[in-house]
């Protein structure tokens, strides 16, 4: 524990400001803005907030219904949301944050990543298997069946790879 | 008042959990239009074995504009630089047109270990952008205080916190706080910024403790001096982070 220390500010039992001097003149409206940059910034901050917004975008994609695109395409089943967040939070420890979270049209959960003309996505499907899909603007497609093909704890280092 | 018995105990004092979840060194420079990407590119061949991953680093802008009762938005983005991910990813170095950052990710190890590291990929950086005058240096430690639940009180775990009126709940689901505090002896700006953040486990809170230290508005020529600021910065973050803790907050992270 550290040592005592005087008690020489009890008489300031209010935070003074006596003298206005923000650092770069910001606007209270601009907090928000400024708080943007500080999350950028910081790689734990950006993976932390990433993984939150990732999760929201499950959250959601858990309630949809069947018959969701209109072509009568099922709804992501609760093993695909499960497999698609551990996914996430495997892929986060690289911190490897996704581009876009959709549903499947073939039933499931897809996780992509894009990198200009590189993309991949990780596809968890309904009855709990999972595939690694990379593929780039020319057309040139690899997939992996992941637990046969390529080990999980591999995923996020196969797609670091591919996407340079 | 900090006596001198405080700072020894301060230099000396290491906790075994420490909250740290990010430790972060930010050096600018002045940035003329002399340098340009390519200049950094020629360091890619030199980067240190162990720092695998490439990435860029992008600059954004989203313009708005009102003509003729017609509002259209357009953005650009352009690259300032690059970014490489180190040591089993845990060390992060951007090197840009305007500066460079090197951040250390959990587990934090020691204040030597993080200022070497970045120091040999500064002199790196020293290479490809000559004598450019640093313009502004900066230490940020992130911090991550898991609080067990339940919780009496937050003011029994950390000293700088929202006060909310007797007359409203005291139960809060989500806070942000910002204090930006002169540190006139150094020179320096402290942004303090405070938020609960996602607990890693149902039965606890965290809350963020963002200790962002810097000096702006410099001319330094001279490496030696940005150094010696960093060691005062860390000095006096190492003082702003005792000085928003209490000693149940101390027992938990030791």
């Amino acid at each position: 524990m550290p040592p005592r220390r005087a008690h020489s500010r009890s008489d300031r039992p209010t935070p003074a400001i006596y003298f206005e001097s923000t650092v770069s003149n910001k606007k209270p409206g601009q907090l928000r803005e400024d708080w943007l940059s500080r999350v950028e910034q910081s790689t734990f901050l950006t993976i932390k907030y990433g993984l939150v917004n990732a999760e929201g975008a499950l959250d959601q994609l858990s309630r949809l219904k069947a018959n969701w695109d209109s072509y009568g395409s099922e709804p992501p089943a609760d093993l695909a949301v499960r497999r698609s967040r551990e996914t996430l939070i495997e892929l986060t420890g690289d911190l490897l944050l996704p581009s876009a979270i959709v549903p499947s049209a073939d039933g499931g959960v897809s996780i992509y990543f894009i990198n200009g003309p590189r993309s991949a996505y990780v596809e968890s499907y309904n009855e709990g298997s999972q595939a690694l899909v990379m593929y780039d603007s020319t057309g040139r497609t690899e997939v992996l069946e992941i637990g046969r093909d390529i080990m999980r704890g591999d995923v996020g280092h196969r797609i670091l790879e591919f996407l340079g | 008042m900090v006596t001198k018995e405080w700072m020894s105990w301060l230099k000396d004092r290491h906790y075994d959990r420490a909250p740290i979840k990010e430790a972060i060194i930010d050096i600018q420079i002045e940035s003329p239009n002399s340098l340009a990407l390519t200049d950094l590119e020629k360091l890619i061949d030199s980067i240190p074995k162990g720092y695998t991953q490439r990435q860029n680093v992008m600059i954004g802008h989203l313009r708005g504009e009102l003509e003729a009762g017609v509002l259209t938005a357009s953005t650009d983005q352009r690259r300032v630089g690059f970014a490489f991910v180190g040591g089993d990813g845990k060390h992060v170095v951007q090197l840009r047109l305007n500066g460079f950052t090197f951040s250390r990710l959990a587990p934090y190890q020691t204040w030597t270990q993080l200022r070497d590291e970045a120091r040999g990929l500064w002199q790196l950086y020293r290479t490809a952008v000559g004598e450019l005058p640093v313009s502004r240096v900066a230490l940020r430690y992130v911090n991550q205080l898991d609080i067990p639940l339940p919780m009496r009180d937050l003011r029994d775990f950390v000293r700088t916190y929202p006060e909310v009126s007797s007359d409203l709940s005291p139960f809060l689901s989500g806070f942000f706080l910002q204090v930006q505090i002169p540190q006139d002896d150094l020179g320096a700006t402290l942004i303090l910024n405070e938020a609960l953040l996602p607990p890693p486990r149902p039965e606890a809170t965290s809350v963020l403790l963002d200790i962002d230290l810097f000096r702006q508005e410099l001319r330094l020529n001279a490496d030696t001096d940005v150094w010696d600021i960093l060691e005062e910065l860390r000095i006096r973050k190492n003082l702003i982070f005792e000085g928003c803790i209490t000693n149940s907050m101390r027992e938990l992270i030791s």
